[in-house]
């Protein structure tokens, strides 16, 4: 074959030079049609924002759950009557078993001070003292104990002459748990959804770039350009929506746990528990940003062989 | 042989038959023309060779490449040996001449800079080298011709094929674009010219061969 000059380029530089053209072009790409790309990337960005919020909620419950896991305890109120010496070696028995960690006794009028200090149950107090207080053994449970062992030490306590009455309210924290499960499926069932969607609508708008540049391309074919020649700016063009769907995604979520900030930790006071909604850290938000380049680059790239095959 | 046709068949149908038994050989460097009514099989020929559409019977090979056994991932390659002149011109609106003059280089990997100064080098020869910052739809149709041959020879392919260049075009011009070609050919590159100009071919004195209803009738040779 005749030579164009006597430096014909090698196949590396010849990659190289088509990908720094191919990412040339692929970024005019959405400049060239700015209304239809505005379009694109704000489709692109709900698709991405949806799971994305899902997946901040579900992590902030599930970093909830695994604080609440710890502060849990089992408040043992004791029979009447007893002892110094009884209560030591309840309190020595208690500190045997592996599930627990640490045990404190409450006297009843740190009891009833602890009453008068919440707002809720100071009107109530003054029928409460008529009656006298037992004295109260709070039991804090190791880190790693289930609800259920929990449940069954206090169903074994409960059996004891020594002790009155085992509180254990475990139901708010199988409901948190059962809550944070149905956000993780949910999530799950939306990251595949919205995929689904964000390679459907990829596939629609790089097939619109196919058309509008048909001429070209068949020109490019004719000349002797490669497939991946041709696709490569479609590809880039694919990888800047996605780039600009999830910083726009971003933004999104940032203006929603704003928004939520106030009701959630109105709603988590009302519970007794301070809530702080966290964003999700910078290398998380990279990831996302990583994730969702590639994504756009799949859809783009299924899409551009298909429809430049096609012509 | 640059060009080997051995009894080559193009139906589109079962009824339309564009081209039936053609056999022809082309020498490297040789130039010549393919001549006929329209329908005639000229234009099916030239899609035959750059691998547009695929003949039906027969075997051919071109630039050593056998047209049949050539895989998909050869013919970029195989393409980019020969250059192809549209009648439509196939430029490219939106770009330069320059631009468009220097894409088959691009293609081809070369840099910006090395791909716009040999397009300048080959629009010198066609002589537009003062419009290289036109658009095409700032030109005349025999000036977006010339921009057409600039674009298939600045990759210097071994063989060029040519379809209906001077179609639009007045004498005069007709001749000029003939002796850009007759230089190109000069130069060792085989030209292969779809026309049915027959006064001008008649003028250049070069082989021609004759289709008529998709069957080779002539194939002449004139007398050096």
């Amino acid at each position: 074959m005749n030579q164009i000059t006597k430096h014909a380029p090698s196949h590396i530089l010849k990659w190289y030079r088509g990908h720094i053209r191919a990412l040339v072009e692929g970024f005019k790409m959405p400049l060239l049609t700015p209304y239809s790309s505005l379009f694109t990337v704000i489709t692109l960005a709900i698709c991405f924002y949806l799971p994305l919020v899902m997946w901040t909620l579900w992590q902030n419950f599930s970093e909830v759950e695994d604080s609440w896991r710890g502060q849990g305890s089992i408040a043992i109120f004791l029979k009447k009557g007893l002892d110094a010496n009884e209560l030591t070696v309840l309190q020595h028995d208690l500190l045997d078993r592996k599930l627990v960690t640490a045990v404190s006794v409450v006297d009843k009028d740190t009891i009833k001070a602890n009453l008068n200090d919440d707002p809720q149950l100071n009107q109530v107090i003054d029928v409460i003292s008529s009656h006298e207080l037992p004295d109260q053994i709070l039991v804090q449970p190791h880190p790693n104990a289930t609800s259920e062992q929990l449940q069954t030490l206090a169903r074994n306590l409960q059996l004891r002459q020594d002790i009155d009455y085992v509180s254990f309210d475990a139901e708010w924290f199988n409901q948190l748990k059962s809550l944070t499960q149905a956000f993780y499926y949910l999530m799950q069932a939306s990251i595949v959804v919205f995929l689904v969607i964000i390679l459907v609508f990829l596939s629609h708008s790089i097939g619109s770039e196919v058309a509008l540049h048909k001429k070209e391309i068949s020109l490019q074919k004719l000349l002797g350009a490669t497939p991946g020649q041709i696709r490569r700016r479609f590809l880039y063009g694919g990888m800047y929506y996605g780039l600009l769907a999830s910083l726009f995604a971003i933004l999104m979520l940032r203006v929603t746990l704003w928004y939520l900030e106030k009701p959630i930790a109105d709603l988590s006071y009302s519970f007794g528990q301070v809530i702080v909604l966290r964003t999700p850290y910078l290398l998380e938000l990279l990831l996302f940003v990583v994730f969702a380049t590639l994504i756009s680059w799949l859809g783009a790239r299924v899409s551009a062989s298909n429809h430049i095959a096609s012509l | 042989m640059i060009i080997k046709f051995n009894r080559v068949s193009k139906s589109y149908g079962k009824d339309n038959k564009a081209l039936s038994d053609v056999s022809f050989d082309v020498e490297p460097g040789e130039m010549l023309f393919l001549t006929g009514h329209s329908g005639a099989g000229k234009t099916s020929i030239l899609k035959l060779i750059m691998k547009i559409e695929d003949m039906s019977y027969g075997h051919a090979t071109v630039n050593g490449y056998g047209l049949k056994e050539l895989k998909n991932h050869q013919l970029p390659l195989y393409r980019q040996s020969v250059g192809m002149i549209f009648q439509d011109h196939r430029l490219l609106e939106n770009r330069t001449i320059l631009d468009n003059v220097a894409l088959s280089l691009w293609i081809r990997g070369y840099g910006k800079e090395e791909s716009h100064k040999q397009a300048r080098v080959v629009l010198k020869q066609v002589g537009l080298e003062e419009k290289t910052h036109f658009y095409p739809d700032q030109l005349s149709s025999g000036q977006q011709q010339r921009v057409g041959i600039a674009r298939a020879i600045v990759s210097k392919p071994d063989i060029l094929l040519a379809d209906e260049p001077t179609g639009n075009l007045d004498p005069d011009l007709s001749l000029e674009l003939m002796e850009i070609f007759m230089k190109i050919n000069a130069t060792g590159t085989t030209v292969l010219i779809a026309s049915h100009d027959l006064i001008l071919i008649k003028r250049l004195r070069k082989r021609v061969l004759v289709l008529d209803s998709g069957q080779l009738i002539d194939d002449y040779r004139p007398e050096s």
